[in-house]
């Protein structure tokens, strides 16, 4: 009798534990379902927070830009227009002083008609600078041919450029912000890179069109988020925003620049 | 032997996770479960020594059942980022859920008398269990040792 109740009493037991550690372990299971859930959706905020924040970096980098650009036009129409017809308006005002023999004259219309060209040749600068005439004429192909060229007779830099793609049923707008985007890598190879080769290549690839932009400049660490705040690289990436792309920028010290970005 | 087993294996693979886990709740989880549960369990054998030569199901629970749950604290921790020795802790908790539960088992196979029929067997499942927790250490071993920097 006592003995099966002790037996007894050990089934009791152990089917007691077994109990306890399904439910216990069950628990846990819960428990870290519970939160683990709690903490991915977290992140998936945290993420889009810093999305939203990236964004919004992008769309005030902009901005930034067009202030600087204004500024910049406002400089040059100052300096190299307003300053020249102001000296033309008062050669004018000379012509109509009495008395004057003909050397005189011919010496003021003289300067006038200089001044003239200097802001005439200084407003289609501006203007060209403003937007490239031969994008809207001949299209992207001609626009970065002689963006290249005009690197080339520099001297300091070769640039090669290789194009596989037929960018006339491209659509014009685009063609700017491509010619942009280059401009500014360009730009910076220079500038900062101090590079002496530069490759630019537009091939298609997966069926989307792809340039890739290679320097053999000083390069820098792009894994550096410090690296990476300055307006040029943010424009260029809203560009491509913009372009419904993607690209990588990839660049290690002394290794110079890769950046591959494919644009509908 | 067994009791030294458990305890043995508690105090190491709470010392283990005390190096993992981060958060200050968790650490003195760790901590307090360290000091509170091996005093408790020696006093239980000074009062009453004859418990110390019977399999004791209180205990296996008592030392299997935090490390489950520091386990699932250093899972839970790196969620959805790199994690250290990932792969050592699944198959940890792989084999602390398995085996506790083959042992469980297996005492009920012992208090109804017919343990001899399934006692090979038991311990052959135990074993592979065991391969398969170190095919995991095995794995983290190699992630560890070809990729110093890069830890899973
Ligand atoms: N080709 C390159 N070679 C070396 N460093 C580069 C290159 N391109 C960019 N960088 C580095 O990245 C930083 C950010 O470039 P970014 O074009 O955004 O700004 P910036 O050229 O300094 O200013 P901004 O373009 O607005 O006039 C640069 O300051 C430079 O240190
Ligand atoms: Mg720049």
């Amino acid at each position: 009798m006592n003995a099966i109740n002790l037996e007894n009493n050990e089934i009791i037991q152990v089917v007691f534990f077994i109990l306890l550690a399904f439910i216990s372990m069950f628990l846990v299971l819960i428990m870290f379902f519970y939160f683990s859930r709690k903490k991915i959706v977290q992140i998936e905020v945290d993420k889009k927070n810093l999305e939203i924040e990236h964004q919004k970096e992008l769309l005030n980098s902009v901005l930034i830009t067009q202030e600087e650009e204004r500024k910049r036009i406002a400089q040059d129409l100052h300096d190299d227009i307003s300053s020249k017809l102001n000296v033309v308006s008062l050669n004018s005002h000379l012509l109509k002083t009495p008395n004057l023999n003909e050397t005189e004259q011919l010496e003021i219309t003289n300067n006038i008609i200089e001044l003239t060209q200097k802001a005439l040749e200084n407003s289609r600068r501006i203007a060209h600078d403003l937007l490239p005439p031969v994008l809207e004429k001949f299209g992207l192909h001609a626009g970065i041919e002689e963006l290249v060229e005009e690197f080339n007779s520099t001297k300091t830099v070769k640039v090669l450029y290789e194009n596989s793609i037929d960018f006339e049923s491209y659509p014009i707008e685009k063609h700017l912000h491509i010619f942009r985007i280059l401009q500014e890598l360009l730009n910076n190879s220079l500038r900062h890179g101090k590079a002496t080769e530069v490759s630019i290549q537009f091939t298609t690839f997966e069926g989307r069109k792809t340039c890739t932009y290679i320097d053999n400049g000083l390069g820098f660490d792009s894994s550096r988020e410090e690296n990476q705040k300055g307006l040029g690289m943010m424009n260029i990436e809203s560009r491509i925003n913009f372009l419904g792309g993607n690209f990588s920028f990839t660049s290690k010290p002394n290794e110079g620049v890769k950046m591959v970005f494919n644009f509908n | 032997m067994h009791h030294f087993y458990e305890l043995f294996q508690f105090v190491i693979l709470s010392y283990f996770f005390s190096l993992l886990l981060k958060t200050r709740a968790q650490l003195f989880t760790v901590y307090v479960g360290l000091i509170v549960l091996p005093l408790f369990l020696l006093s239980r054998y000074l009062i009453n020594p004859s418990l110390f030569f019977e399999y004791n199901l209180f205990e296996t629970y008592l030392t299997t059942m935090p490390l489950i749950i520091y386990s699932s604290m250093h899972l839970y921790n790196n969620l959805g980022e790199k994690s250290d020795f990932y792969y050592s802790n699944l198959g940890l908790l792989f084999y602390l859920f398995t085996s506790t539960f083959i042992f469980l088992f297996y005492r009920l196979l012992v208090v109804f008398e017919i343990e001899d029929y399934i006692n090979d067997l038991m311990i052959n499942i135990n074993i592979t269990l065991q391969y398969i927790k170190f095919a995991f250490f095995f794995y983290q071993w190699k992630l560890i040792y070809f990729n110093k920097d890069e830890r899973n």
